[in-house]
Order: structure tokens, then C-alpha cells, then sequence
């Protein structure tokens, strides 16, 4: 990871809440099947959505109104991996300042949340937009958040 | 031959080594495993979550379950087969997890629950379909396949954890 972020890895490291995390392996792993809850919360309302671009699945309200229905998910889901997400960091910063996986996971989270709130929510809300962007969108969505769980899943290889 | 003896012979035969013994293949299965559980798991909780009238409540709950369920059933299969191919790798270690064990009781009564919820309170859905509050038999059905499922996945996890 580029190096200039080192001393915020150690501070991370050295922190009371990172000692506290790591005091018991029971913690950490109950703070990762949190983790994997919100992400079945958070993909499963996605999956729902980009089904629905794509044609497929729920398709009797319009992609703005199922959007709306499934907001609150949608939300609480990536509440719960965020947080959980920076316990999880701070469990063991050192080991992901040194994990390729991570830093690819970082980059596409910024990717995939940047994704969801402007574009995405810009096509899904605009009555104009033509069947094959919102197929793009979807597939782009798709990707993106893929990505976030295999990369996230690699942090245990790589 | 006991369960203990079925375990250390499908744990001998070369499928389970090469499994266990690769670099790629089983982290390849065991991801493949969990983002398709992400999607099957993700997507039928919108069914449950209908069924107990916490979300999508202006669809009625057959339009919900009828495009909703193939598309997880067919995301299930692949776990089914991932999660045999990753039982199958260590059945040694599986045999001898209490929480593989649950996990498995859990998807029993995962489909026990399914079953009961279709011949008992699905024939009367004609009454319920567009109510958003829906009837006993409906919530049940559907709180105990939310907590069945959490149940499932915390102990899937737990399995890596287990002592050997």
C-alpha cells in the first residue's frame, strides 16, 4: 500500500480498539459473520435492483419506484458493512496494509458506493432512460460489487 | 461402516485430496460458494421479509414470490454443489464440526419450513395476497426462514473456526 499511509496503519495498529478486537478470536469472528449478514442484506437488495434493469425478476414497478421500496435495505446493509468493515480493519490493519486483496477491495468499494449514488441513481430514476443503459448499469453495478466481495474474499489468500 | 468410516474414505479418494491439497481450486469453490450465497440467500429474504410484511408490501406477495424464488433456487443449486464439493474436500473435519452439523439441521428445517408453508398457508393466498398485513402461518413461515438462513450463514462461517 502506498507507504505514506504506514504511520496511519501502525496508529490503527497500536489503538485501544484494535487490542480490544484482537484480545479474543471470538470477537473478530463474530464482528466478520456480522459482516457477512449486511453483505447478503446489501448484495441481495442490489441483485434485486439490477435484476430489474436488466428485465429480469420484479417487474411490475418501474426501477424509481423499486428503488425507493428498497432504500431502507439497501442502506441498512451498507451501514452494517461499513462498520463492521472498520472493525474489521482495525483488527488487523497490518496484515491489510500488506494484502494486494485489500487494496483492490478499497478501490473498487470506492468504485461501487461512487457508482451507486451518482450514476446509478441517475439512471434509475430518470423515466428516459433507454433499456440498453439501464442493462450498462446494471451489468456495471454487478461488476463492481462482485468485485468488492471476491476481493474481499481474497484478503484471506493474498 | 460407520458415518466416521464413509468420512475417511471420501476423504482418501483422490477428488477429496486434489481439492484439499490445491492452490486454486478450493478457494475457487469456496468463493464461488459465497457469492452465491450472496445472491440465492439475498434474494429470498425480500420473499420472507414479504411474507412478514416488512417490505415490498404494495406487491402482492405471489407477484413477489413468483419472480423472485426461481431466480434464488437457481442461485441454491450452485451453492448445493459448491457446498458439496467443499464438504466433500474435508469430510473429516465436517464430521466432526458441531456447526457444520447445525448447519446442516438448519437447511432441514429450511426445508421442512418450505414445505409446511406451501401445503398448509399457501393454498389460502388468495385471501392474503394483496393484504400487507398477512396471517400467522405467513409470519412464521417467514421469520423462521430469516432466522434459519442468519443461523445458516454464521455457522457456515464458524465451520473454518472449529477446532480439528
Amino acid at each position: 500500500m502506498f507507504p505514506i499511509l504506514l504511520p496511519f496503519f501502525r496508529w490503527c495498529d497500536a489503538s485501544w480498539l484494535s487490542l480490544e478486537i484482537r484480545a479474543s478470536t471470538w470477537q473478530f469472528a463474530i464482528i466478520e459473520m456480522i459482516h457477512l449478514l449486511g453483505l447478503t442484506m446489501l448484495l441481495g437488495t442490489l441483485w434485486v435492483l439490477d435484476m430489474r434493469l436488466l428485465g429480469l425478476g420484479m417487474r411490475r414497478q418501474n426501477p424509481a419506484e423499486l428503488a425507493k421500496d428498497l432504500a431502507r435495505w439497501m442502506w441498512t446493509g451498507l451501514w452494517v458493512m461499513l462498520i463492521s468493515g472498520v472493525l474489521l480493519f482495525f483488527g488487523e490493519p497490518m496484515k491489510l496494509f500488506g494484502s494486494p486483496s485489500f487494496h483492490v477491495k478499497m478501490f473498487l468499494l470506492v468504485l461501487a458506493i461512487g457508482f451507486q449514488l451518482t450514476l446509478f441513481r441517475r439512471v434509475v430514476t430518470d423515466k428516459q432512460a433507454s433499456a440498453a443503459i439501464d442493462k450498462v448499469v446494471a451489468c456495471l453495478s454487478l461488476a463492481l460489487w462482485f468485485g468488492v466481495g471476491l476481493a474481499g474474499r481474497g484478503i484471506g489468500f493474498l | 461402516m460407520s458415518l466416521l468410516d464413509i468420512a475417511q474414505w471420501l476423504q482418501d479418494t483422490s477428488i477429496s485430496t486434489g481439492i484439499r491439497e490445491s492452490v486454486w481450486t478450493f478457494p475457487i469453490i469456496e468463493t464461488t460458494h459465497l457469492m452465491a450465497l450472496a445472491f440465492s440467500v439475498g434474494i429470498i429474504i425480500f420473499v420472507d421479509l414479504r411474507l412478514i410484511g416488512a417490505a415490498l408490501r404494495d406487491q402482492p406477495f405471489t407477484e413477489v414470490f413468483h419472480r423472485l424464488q426461481p431466480m434464488a433456487l437457481k442461485g441454491f443449486v450452485v451453492n448445493v454443489v459448491s457446498g458439496g464439493l467443499l464438504f466433500l474436500s474435508e469430510p473429516v473435519k465436517c464430521y466432526h464440526s458441531t456447526y457444520f452439523m447445525i448447519k446442516l439441521v438448519l437447511l432441514f428445517l429450511l426445508g421442512v419450513n418450505a414445505i409446511g408453508f406451501q401445503y398448509i398457508t399457501y393454498p389460502t393466498v388468495s385471501a392474503w395476497d394483496k393484504a400487507m398485513a398477512t396471517p400467522f402461518g405467513a409470519r412464521l413461515a417467514g421469520w423462521a426462514s430469516l432466522l434459519f438462513w442468519l443461523g445458516v450463514i454464521v455457522m457456515g462461517r464458524a465451520i473454518a473456526y472449529a477446532g480439528h
